[in-house]
C-alpha cells in the first residue's frame, strides 16, 4: 500500500522538524510545545502503522503515548510557571 | 469505495500533522508556534485515527484515544501559554512603521 509510506514519509519529515525546534528553541516553551507535538505525531504513526499492517494490535500504544504526552505537558507546563519571573 | 477513502484519509491527517510540523518550525514567537502545532496535529491525529478506525474496526481503544487526545489537547496548549505569559515571556511584535509608532 503506497499511501501509507507516503504517509509515513510525510510523519517522519514532521518528527524530525519537532525535533530540531526541540533542539534549538530559545525557550523553555519552544521546548515543551515540540514534546507536545512529538508526542502527538507519534500516536499518528503508530495508528498509521496499523493501518499499514491491517492488525488492532497498535491501537494500545496511542492510548498509552496520550496518556504520558499530556501528563509530561502539564507536568513541563507547571514547572515553567514555577520558575523564576526572568526565566 | 472504503478502499478508496482510507487512504485518502490517512494522507490528509500526515499532511496536517506535516503541516503542523512546519508551522512549528518557521513561525516567528513560541505562541505562534503553540497556535500552529496544536490544532493541525490534532486534527490530523484524529483523521488517522478516523482511518484506523474505518479500516480495521474498533473495540474502543481508537475511540478512547481519539477523545482524550480532543480533550486534553486544547487543556495542554492551554497550560503552556499561560505558564509562558506568567513567566514573563511576552508575544512577539512585528517592527512598526515609523508613523505609526510616533503616534504612541
Amino acid at each position: 500500500m503506497t499511501a501509507t509510506t507516503l504517509a509515513l514519509a510525510m510523519l517522519v519529515t514532521a518528527m524530525a522538524l519537532c525535533l530540531a525546534r526541540l533542539i534549538r528553541g530559545p525557550h523553555l516553551g519552544d521546548r515543551i510545545v515540540a514534546g507536545d507535538t512529538i508526542a502527538l505525531i507519534l500516536i499518528n504513526l503508530v495508528a498509521v502503522l496499523g493501518v499499514r499492517a491491517n492488525t488492532r494490535l497498535y491501537s494500545d500504544v496511542g492510548a498509552v503515548v496520550a496518556i504520558l504526552g499530556f501528563i509530561g505537558t502539564v507536568a513541563a507546563a507547571r514547572y515553567l510557571r514555577g520558575r523564576h519571573p526572568l526565566a | 469505495m472504503r478502499e478508496s477513502l482510507i487512504p485518502a484519509i490517512v494522507l490528509v491527517g500526515a499532511a496536517l500533522s506535516l503541516i503542523a510540523a512546519l508551522g512549528l518550525h518557521r513561525f516567528a514567537d513560541a505562541y505562534a508556534r503553540l497556535h500552529a502545532a496544536t490544532k493541525a496535529a490534532t486534527l490530523g491525529l484524529m483523521l488517522t485515527l478516523a482511518a484506523a478506525i474505518l479500516a480495521h474496526g474498533t473495540d474502543g481503544r481508537e475511540i478512547a484515544t481519539l477523545l482524550f487526545v480532543f480533550m486534553t489537547s486544547p487543556v495542554g496548549a492551554h497550560m503552556v501559554a499561560k505558564a509562558m505569559y506568567d513567566s514573563g515571556y511576552r508575544p512577539w511584535e512585528e517592527a512598526k512603521p515609523a508613523s505609526r509608532r510616533r503616534r504612541r
